[in-house]
């Protein structure tokens, strides 16, 4: 319970740490910003990677979202928590990817950059959990972009719905209804999959 | 069991919705129905292959996205470039009949795409990136082995500065091209492909 305890008084304190360095950047210090690019773009990497399900493509929406998000700081009141604002940064910027999508690079089932948990150094178990990440990667990217944000943000990054919703700038309602199809669109997509 | 079956509003034999099961079984069981769905064959089946289609999400959330080794490097030297060089205002570039204003976010834009189009012609070889860097445009590409990368490059340049200055004109910025990385081939058999993967 005290371990409890002291994850949520050190994720309070990240959150206030983060809000603090962008209305620092805000005003002006630069290296605030630098510091939270050195600390979030791992995560915001992994969003845009399962919103656009391409590497490349995905460091593409990283850089372009940071460059957006310091363009943006003025815009950054402290209302939201900065996590919060980071995502949608992402998200949005992710989303702008695939609408100006011109196939380069295709996902890469080999690629290490997506390594699957309990890689036990069996190179056929492995092959086949790098072609199952593949494929969920390939049917996620099938959903509409009204489905697929939702999806990733709740179901692979584990946000709960009031996060969600906030990121997204819709009521919770919505989102319920918008990931509720998700999911059924998901599923159907996935029958195949072992 | 096939994807009509997930329609939201199958009802089950007992009377349960399949939409509602789904929710269940993402989002947890309300108290009251914890017992039915306990003794329930229809929904013990239901909730089963539920659970056996959305296993390989579960394994994905919990799977590792790790970025280039240096996206964190490039992303703050094109903030850095933004900043020290440009400030946010539009880069003046020289033509041969006056000053053309862009955007330095545009000239990115516009080479990302252009380096593109110019590989097109390069089997094995794609965009990693495009970032500004040391008062020039640095365009990073990756190639898939066995290509011979190194020796196309020039080339590569030559043409990309050849589209930009269809665009830019005199005021086309300085360019360079390098090679940020060698992949294996795409289909694993050494041969060439037209679309490298990204290491």
């Amino acid at each position: 319970m005290t371990d409890g305890v002291d994850a949520d008084r050190q994720l309070d304190e990240r959150v206030r740490d983060d809000s603090a360095l962008l209305m620092a950047a805000r005003n002006g210090d630069t290296s605030a910003f630098d510091s939270l690019v050195r600390t979030h773009t791992g995560k915001l990497y992994r969003v845009a990677l399962r919103i656009v399900g391409d590497p490349a493509e995905a460091e593409d929406a990283v850089q372009d979202a940071w460059v957006s998000a310091w363009r943006s700081l003025a815009t950054f009141r402290g209302d939201s928590a900065a996590s919060t604002w980071l995502y949608r940064v992402v998200t949005n910027a992710a989303l702008s990817q695939v609408r100006k999508r011109r196939p380069t690079v295709p996902l890469d089932p080999t690629d290490e950059s997506m390594t699957p948990v309990g890689n036990t150094g069996n190179p056929e178990g492995t092959a086949l959990r790098e072609e199952e990440t593949r494929r969920v990667h390939a049917a996620i990217s099938r959903l509409e972009p009204s489905q697929r944000l939702p999806l990733v943000l709740r179901e692979l990054e584990g946000m709960n719905y009031e996060e969600v919703a906030e990121v997204l700038e819709v009521n919770v309602t919505a989102l319920r209804s918008r990931l509720h199809r998700a999911r059924l669109a998901l599923l159907a997509e996935l029958k195949e999959v072992p | 069991m096939n994807e009509e079956s997930f329609a939201s509003d199958r009802r089950l034999p007992c009377g349960q919705r399949v939409g509602a099961l789904i929710g269940y079984h993402l989002d947890g069981v309300p108290p009251e129905f914890e017992e039915h769905l306990r003794d329930c064959p229809h929904c013990r089946a239901e909730l089963a292959e539920i659970s056996r289609r959305w296993r390989p999400v579960r394994r994905l959330a919990r799977s590792h996205a790790v970025a280039s080794n240096d996206l964190v490097d490039r992303t703050l030297t094109t903030l850095r470039g933004l900043r020290d060089r440009h400030g946010g205002q539009p880069l003046e570039l020289s033509q041969e009949h006056g000053k053309l204003l862009i955007q330095a976010a545009a000239t990115l834009s516009l080479t990302r795409r252009l380096s593109a189009e110019v590989l097109d012609d390069f089997s094995g070889m794609a965009v990693r990136s495009c970032l500004m860097a040391d008062e020039a445009v640095r365009v990073d590409l990756v190639a898939a082995y066995p290509t011979a990368a190194h020796e196309l490059l020039a080339e590569i340049r030559r043409r990309l500065v050849a589209a930009l200055h269809g665009y830019l004109g005199a005021g086309t910025p300085d360019v360079s091209v390098r090679l940020a990385d060698v992949v294996p081939p795409w289909d694993g058999t050494g041969e060439e492909t037209d679309s490298p993967p990204i290491g």
